[in-house]
């Protein structure tokens, strides 16, 4: 007789643990939407659905990749149909390759000698890397990297193979190290002598090396 | 393990996608092997670096509220046959508690406090003069409302309006500081119900300090009248507020 106790009680345990991930859940919402309005909406318009379909979570099952499934439907489903602006579809997306200066030539630099982090000017790249990426790939690298979803976990949230999701995952990272490489390169992060020694086949050689804070900005 | 295998296994050893004894194998490829140590190193400054420059942000504390709110309602809106049922069963309990094991009722004027604030309704009276807002509360809630001002902090009258809490009118003072909001509720509240909360002391008061539904609330007891202080703003400013409350009839 006492059966909506127990409903009762897992009804509170479950606003509790969905709650708690309620800051989590708003970030990923700002990359998605780049709003705070859309932001905010889609993520009551989560919670709402999220309490509305509960009794479609299976317990034991991942509550927190249960949630992020419904944050990107919602997002895929509401937002992005309402968007104007048409979304670049991933085969016209250069992903490109990493030509390796950059790597090659970072081990030599501030950065990894004395684990310098990244300066405000690299950062201002990833971000518009990250921003321009094909949203099927920005939202893998959103949940892998930075909600540090297991690669199964991304599966399930995403409902989609984790071997699509370890691709996605390299390819959105590859076009990111690749905006950054090509920054570097451009405002002599690191210096390498290019031209001759690509056309000859060599390795690209690190002439001088500079540890630029990337605040200075320099044109 | 040569250097290729490893090339392939890099990103999800990375991310942690292996078993300790999978790493232990990876691991003692790289640590002879200064050329993938610098991937690793790289790949490693990478990620960090790219965290750090799409980190994300706490949820702003009103949608937090909001939502809280909005799957309190959605509860009540999906209970069972039984729980509707709760308040009849909730009188025999509340009376069998009452006979068997006295017990002692929080007073409801401070979730009624809460709850107003959470809704944001319209002002009846919108003036920053609190001769004007205190004369028309007066008038419609029946009560000698006092004015209150808190002079230390910086709290701006924004107006009044008349509400129902616990089946009697109290006066509502709506307040602006640097941004945030602040209800102040005046009930009367004869029945004496002890409030919830930690006591603690400000200026000459003993008052109760709470947290209630991502609000800090602040109440305290003035003759025959409850004051409720709930804002979204912290705790230390409300107390700071509740300092210099001061009440003049």
């Amino acid at each position: 007789m006492f059966g909506w106790l127990s409903t009762r009680k897992k009804d509170n345990e479950f606003t509790e643990q969905t709650l708690a991930m309620m800051d989590s859940l708003y970030s990923s919402a700002l990359r998605m939407t780049r709003n705070q309005k859309d932001a905010e909406d889609l993520v009551q318009e989560t919670y709402l659905r999220a309490y509305r379909f509960k009794d479609g979570f299976q317990e034991g099952t991942n509550l927190k990749a249960w949630m992020f499934k419904i944050l990107t439907n919602t997002f895929i489903n509401q937002y992005r149909k309402n968007r104007r602006e048409k979304e670049h579809v991933a085969r016209d997306f250069d992903f490109g390759e990493i030509e390796g200066r950059f790597i090659d030539s970072w081990t030599q630099t501030e950065f990894a000698r004395h684990d310098v982090p990244m300066g405000d000017s690299m950062s201002d790249e990833v971000q518009k890397a990250f921003r321009d990426l094909p949203e099927n790939f920005r939202i893998v690298v959103d949940l892998v990297d930075l909600q540090e979803f297991s690669y199964a976990e991304a599966a399930q949230a995403l409902d989609i193979p984790i071997g699509t999701i370890m691709s996605r995952l390299n390819r959105g990272r590859r076009a990111l190290k690749k905006v950054l490489e090509e920054y570097a390169v451009r405002e002599g992060i690191v210096k390498v002598a290019s031209n001759d020694a690509d056309k000859e086949g060599k390795e690209a050689t690190v002439t001088s090396l500079k540890a630029v804070n990337g605040s200075r900005e320099k044109h | 393990m040569d250097c290729k295998d490893f090339e392939q296994y890099l990103q999800p050893y990375l991310d942690g996608e292996f078993t300790e004894g999978e790493e232990r194998e990876i691991e003692s490829h790289f640590k002879y092997c200064p050329v993938c140590q610098q991937k690793v190193a790289f790949e490693q400054w990478f990620k960090r670096g790219m965290r750090q420059a799409l980190a994300g942000e706490e949820a702003p504390r009103a949608l937090r509220a909001q939502i809280t709110l909005l799957l309190r309602e959605q509860r009540k809106n999906s209970v069972p046959l039984a729980w509707k049922l709760a308040p009849a069963m909730a009188m025999a309990l509340v009376f069998a508690v009452i006979l068997f094991q006295p017990r002692i009722e929080i007073s409801p004027v401070v979730e009624a406090a809460v709850d107003v604030h959470a809704k944001e309704l319209p002002y009846d009276v919108q003036s920053p003069d609190y001769l004007t807002v205190r004369s028309y509360l007066r008038k419609k809630t029946g009560f000698a409302v006092p004015s209150v001002k808190f002079t230390g902090a910086r709290m701006e009258l924004v107006g009044g309006r008349v509400d129902r809490v616990y089946n009697h009118s109290a006066a509502y003072y709506g307040f602006q500081r640097e941004g945030r909001r602040y209800s102040l509720v005046v009930a009367s509240d004869g029945d004496n119900h002890p409030l919830a909360g930690t006591m603690r002391r400000a200026g000459n008061r003993e008052v109760y300090l709470d947290q209630r539904r991502g609000f800090n609330v602040v109440a305290w007891r003035d003759r025959k009248l409850v004051y409720t202080l709930v804002s979204d703003d912290n705790e230390s400013n409300l107390m700071k507020a509740v300092e210099t409350a001061d009440l003049s009839f």
